[in-house]
């Protein structure tokens, strides 16, 4: 039954292949796009808004599907082995795919197994600390922990924790890691003050007047804060992890339908619901042509291999 | 004073009107079907709020939300599967008095006591959300370890005849709830290499295999006593049996107020869920009545009221902490955050400044939603007590397509069929040998937030004398060693009572 199956899929798809669909008619049919973190978070909530827009912009119904699960890890798994034809795309932060391969040795997806589109905006990953906190910088704050002896920190993801250990390592602090799931729970730990410092995704801008943002955990300054220093530039060589959104497709897909995402993705960039949803998430739209999104996921993941290899972190 | 006219307006627009309406009926209709709980059904919903105002779409999750909580109780009295976890102990007290011919009566009471407590806590919300709020934020990781560990016991020592058998079903959830990926270094455990488990097993599939499968493979191999019982449920054509009586409500009064009190209070205070609360309430209702196990062998009117009065108190309160702090207090919560950052709105400190006329505008229609409930639920029941008249060779296999549907939809396709099939058969042997199933779909459920939160306890209490500073956890945990002692004591008493009645 199995093979038979099998035989006719393959017989299906010799098919398919053997008629040149010219790619300009991509999509033909609905396209799925596929987030991987569950309905109602950051990712999602803009994906949908992007879906909408899509909707409009390539002439099909663009459906939205979350498989959520280790930090998008199970969403990128199985998405490796879709079909590269355009019927399903990846929209989600960079970080999942650059961090996760290399902290799990069961993963068996790696950044260039896909090929990417375009981005359209970023999280704002960044050291916080409550308002009320007696330090406003990197320099400060280590000033303080070691004048306190041991510090709290809200260890909201794995990435979150390597980041801190990296920090704690170079600076020689003593830290209590207090794990804690997803941005909400980041914030309930600071606003009862119940740590000094945490990792936060962006999510501490809805907080206002309860925050302070020490410093930028990105390459390259953010946009919503030009001001902030990033961990590189208060001396902390390599420790940065980036997390701009980007649209991916499996490798193997036509170049033609990656052009096309493109196009659209540019025309959502400025798009009015587009700007409104990203400022009340404060995921600042910052588009990037599919060149520069390819080249980014390759900068970034080459930057988490240096930090993993300073704290001397094991895969697991 | 002048700017509440136009908020009147908006929330008592037709179309407003008509969405909390479609709202409250489509979370009645999916709450009835089993294994469908609220969670379910304002997700798949959400997309269609991409069209309508902030208030018609937050006005329209909150009637779905109420709806389907209240609905859930259909199923669990009519076919002894409970819509979603939280109405278990509805079907424990409800169902027997189904088959005794009092299904409407029963019905009926669920309604009520449902409507009741979505209106107090409902209520409750709008005066204190954001006083409460304050508190709740002071409920830290120390204080939630103390109060889930206390229920875990509470509801061990209750679901079942024995409280060992319920600590090691609760334990045994517990466990299953560590599958996944470890929450702070994203270190693999129990998946044997599955990539689908990495966020763990998904909660609806387990939920209706434990739950509804397992009660269809039980209720097969009893078709011919279900069939002479269905004709039984047709009701006995007493008048008294298919209405609530002055008796009853009597009965019942105290119950439903307990009931709003616990409900409220769970839902207020983040991460214990309906659950928790639907069982506290039937728990304690069952102590104080002092029938012990008659309550689930001839069914109570009273123990129906308690369950549901709290499951439904459990969903506008656990907006308390969502309006005034941004923290979600329940599944749904967390889903409406979704909604409102679609429509541009931050849940939050700022929301009672910024948006005072939408918040005042979804207080309005969530007392709206609470009276369509009524309405809706009191005439739908003729429909849904209909579902009874059908043999159960025609129920059985719709359930169990439901069933698949359900864990398809919401257990990552295929995959979620086989979670099913195999919590099915756990369940079906946990039922025969009397090992609390619910109590293994709570020790499941509150699994992660109780170890992470115990986790956080670690670390944020570096030295004993500091649990001092939280007076709220000690008591919590004093209950809980001191109910697993009174509980087991009262059991091995009555145990040797009966081998000594025994000849």
């Amino acid at each position: 039954m199995r093979a038979l199956s099998k035989g006719i899929f393959a017989a299906l798809f010799a098919l398919c292949a053997a008629l040149p669909a010219s790619a300009t008619d991509w999509p033909t049919g609905p396209v799925t796009m596929l987030i991987g973190y569950k309905a109602g978070g950051g990712t999602d909530t803009k994906g949908r808004v992007l879906a909408k827009i899509l909707t409009r912009e390539l002439g099909q119904q663009v459906n939205v599907i979350n498989r959520a699960g280790g930090g998008q890890a199970v969403a990128l798994e199985g998405f490796k082995n879709e079909e590269p034809n355009g019927d399903m795309f990846f929209f989600g932060a960079v970080s999942g795919i650059t961090l996760n391969p290399q902290i799990n040795s069961a993963l068996q997806f790696r950044a260039d197994d896909y090929v990417y589109a375009g981005g359209l905006t970023e999280f704002q990953v960044t050291m916080v600390a409550p308002a009320d906190a007696p330090f406003d910088d990197m320099a400060g704050f280590v000033a303080y922990a070691k004048e306190k002896g041991k510090i709290k920190y809200a260890s909201l993801s794995p990435g979150a924790k390597i980041v801190m250990q990296a920090i704690a390592r170079q600076s020689g602090l003593e830290v209590d890691y207090i794990p804690t799931k997803g941005g909400r729970g980041m914030v309930q730990l600071v606003l009862s003050g119940q740590v000094d410092f945490a990792y936060s995704g962006g999510i501490h801008a809805r907080y206002p007047g309860k925050f302070k943002t020490i410093a930028a955990v990105s390459t390259k300054r953010l946009g919503n804060y030009p001001d902030t220093e990033t961990l590189i530039e208060a001396g902390y060589e390599g420790v940065a992890i980036d997390a701009p959104t980007v649209v991916a497709f499996p490798k193997g897909i036509d170049p033609a339908i990656v052009a096309k995402m493109e196009a659209a993705l540019k025309v959502a960039s400025t798009d009015p619901d587009m700007m409104k949803i990203s400022k009340s998430i404060n995921m600042p739209i910052v588009y990037q042509t599919a060149a520069e999104a390819s080249q980014l996921v390759e900068e970034s993941a080459a930057a988490i291999t240096i930090m993993l290899d300073t704290i001397g972190y094991k895969a697991s | 004073m002048e700017s509440f006219l136009p908020v009147l307006e908006s929330a008592f627009a037709p179309g407003n009107l008509a969405w909390i309406l479609f709202g409250v009926t489509l979370g009645y209709l999916v709450g009835a079907l089993p294994g469908l709980g609220k969670g379910t059904a304002t997700a798949v919903a959400i997309p269609l709020t991409f069209y309508l105002s902030p208030l018609a779409a937050i006005a329209f999750l909150v009637g779905i939300a109420k709806g389907s909580t209240a609905g859930s109780a259909v199923s669990a009295i009519l076919l002894n599967t409970p819509g979603e976890p939280s109405s278990t102990p509805t079907a424990m007290a409800g169902y027997p008095l189904a088959r005794a011919g009092k299904a409407q009566k029963a019905l009926k009471m669920g309604l009520f006591a449902s409507v009741i407590g979505d209106l107090f806590s409902t209520i409750v919300l709008i005066l204190v959300a954001q006083e409460l709020a304050e508190y709740a934020l002071g409920i830290g990781p120390v204080e939630l370890t103390g109060i889930l560990a206390f229920s875990m016991v509470f509801i061990a020592g209750l679901s079942g005849r024995s409280m060992i058998k319920g600590l090691i079903a609760g334990l045994f959830g517990i466990l299953v709830s560590c599958i996944g990926l470890e929450v702070e270094t994203g270190s693999p455990r129990l998946t044997f290499g599955m990539i689908e488990v990495y966020d763990g097993l998904p909660l609806i599939p387990v939920a209706i295999g434990m739950l509804a499968l397992s009660e269809m493979m039980i209720q097969i191999g009893q078709r011919q006593r279900l069939q002479d019982e269905a004709d039984l449920l047709q009701g006995s054509g007493i008048r008294e049996d298919r209405i609530v009586t002055l008796g009853d409500w009597r009965r019942s009064a105290r119950a439903i107020l307990r009931g709003c009190l616990i409900g409220t209070g769970v839902g207020i205070l983040p991460g214990l869920g309906a659950s928790v609360g639907s069982f506290l309430s039937y728990g304690a209702e069952r102590k104080a009545s002092g029938r012990g196990a008659d309550f689930e062998e001839t069914g109570a009117i009273e123990g129906v009221a308690a369950a549901e009065s709290a499951d439904n108190a459990v969903v506008p309160a656990s907006f308390v902490p969502l309006f005034a702090i941004g923290i979600p207090g329940s599944v749904i919560a967390a889903i409406l955050i979704g909604a409102f950052t679609i429509q541009g709105i931050t849940p939050g400190p700022l929301l009672f400044l910024e948006n005072r006329d939408l918040i005042l505008g979804v207080y309005i229609s969530m007392i709206a939603a609470s009276l369509f409930l009524l309405l809706i639920g009191y005439f739908g029941q003729n429909v849904f007590a209909r579902i009874v008249r059908v043999s159960p060779a025609l129920v059985m296999p719709i359930v169990v397509f439901l069933c698949c549907l359900g864990a398809y939809l919401q257990g990552g396709g295929a995959f979620g069929i086989g979670v099913m099939v195999v919590f099915g058969i756990i369940g079906f042997f946990a039922k025969k040998y009397d090992f609390s199933f619910v109590t293994f779909l709570i020790g499941f459920v509150i699994g992660p937030s109780f170890e992470l939160s115990l986790r956080q306890t670690l670390g944020l209490v570096t030295d004993v004398s500091e649990l001092l500073d939280h007076p709220v956890a000690l008591a919590f945990g004093a209950l809980a060693v001191f109910g697993v002692w009174r509980l087991t004591v009262l059991q091995r008493r009555q145990h040797e009572a009966m081998v000594r009645d025994q000849p």
